[in-house]
């Protein structure tokens, strides 16, 4: 597993095109929801309350967005519970980011690591973008706003899982 | 009940819930018009209207709580 930080302006591809739009949208305004964010399908609302030791309880959740796609029709009420019993590596791995977003920081990152989806015999290659901020919805306090969206290298990777499978059965 | 009262109806409730109803408002009508622009309840299939309101009740538990803090 590795996080790396990174310049938005070196973010590849139409993720990086897309972390780009979100985060020049986000430079204009003064942090205040606006209907008009871009991307709203793809984005996903979690609480600010952020201690690094697991993903914050999750509120909105796109429908578009990269979480609802990789476990989708898995969850109800409590998404985040639901990612923390169902892959802890992953919430652990990921929780870090969403702590110094909530301090204020706008956090641009290149995540890599492995997962294991139940039922799975090895490890899948994870590669994605993220933008984690806050977001004022009218509460003293904000919520935190994130796009995450798979790199070009976890794009092809997926595009040769489903190659390969085609091949196994000839 | 046309989409106009429903969300007249929910500013109302929101701004007794929170200090900045009108931006929950936006918010839920961001949600509410980002399935292809459907605007009446009743144009929406079932999955979409649990999809709805799953994402407005994880919402309001977030801002209660960012409320409270």
């Amino acid at each position: 597993m590795h996080i790396k930080r990174i310049d938005p302006a070196n973010m590849k591809g139409w993720a990086g095109r897309y972390i780009q739009e979100l985060d020049d949208f986000l430079r204009h305004t003064n942090g205040v929801f606006d209907p008009h964010i871009p991307l709203f399908d793809r984005l996903v609302f979690t609480s600010a309350t952020a201690t690094g030791d697991h993903i914050p309880q999750i509120g909105y959740v796109g429908r578009t967005s990269y979480i609802k796609q990789v476990m989708e029709g898995q969850f109800g009420g409590d998404f985040a519970s639901s990612i923390r019993s169902q892959d802890p590596q992953f919430d652990q791995a990921v929780a870090g980011g969403f702590a110094r977003a909530s301090q204020g920081d706008r956090v641009f990152e290149l995540v890599e690591m492995e997962v294991s989806p139940p039922g799975a015999l090895t490890g899948i290659p994870v590669s994605y973008y993220r933008l984690i901020d806050r977001l004022w919805l009218g509460t003293p306090r904000p919520v935190l706003v994130n796009l995450t969206l798979p790199t070009a290298a976890q794009f092809h990777e997926h595009q040769f899982l489903l190659d390969r499978e085609h091949l196994w059965p000839n | 009940m046309d989409i106009q009262t429903f969300l007249n109806e929910e500013a109302d409730i929101y701004a007794d819930m929170f200090q900045g109803g009108f931006v929950i408002r936006g918010f839920v009508r961001t949600v509410i018009e980002s399935y292809d622009g459907k605007s009446d309840w009743r144009d929406f299939t079932a999955n979409e209207r649990n999809e709805i309101l799953l994402n407005c009740h994880r919402m309001i538990g977030l801002l209660l709580e960012a409320e409270r803090a």
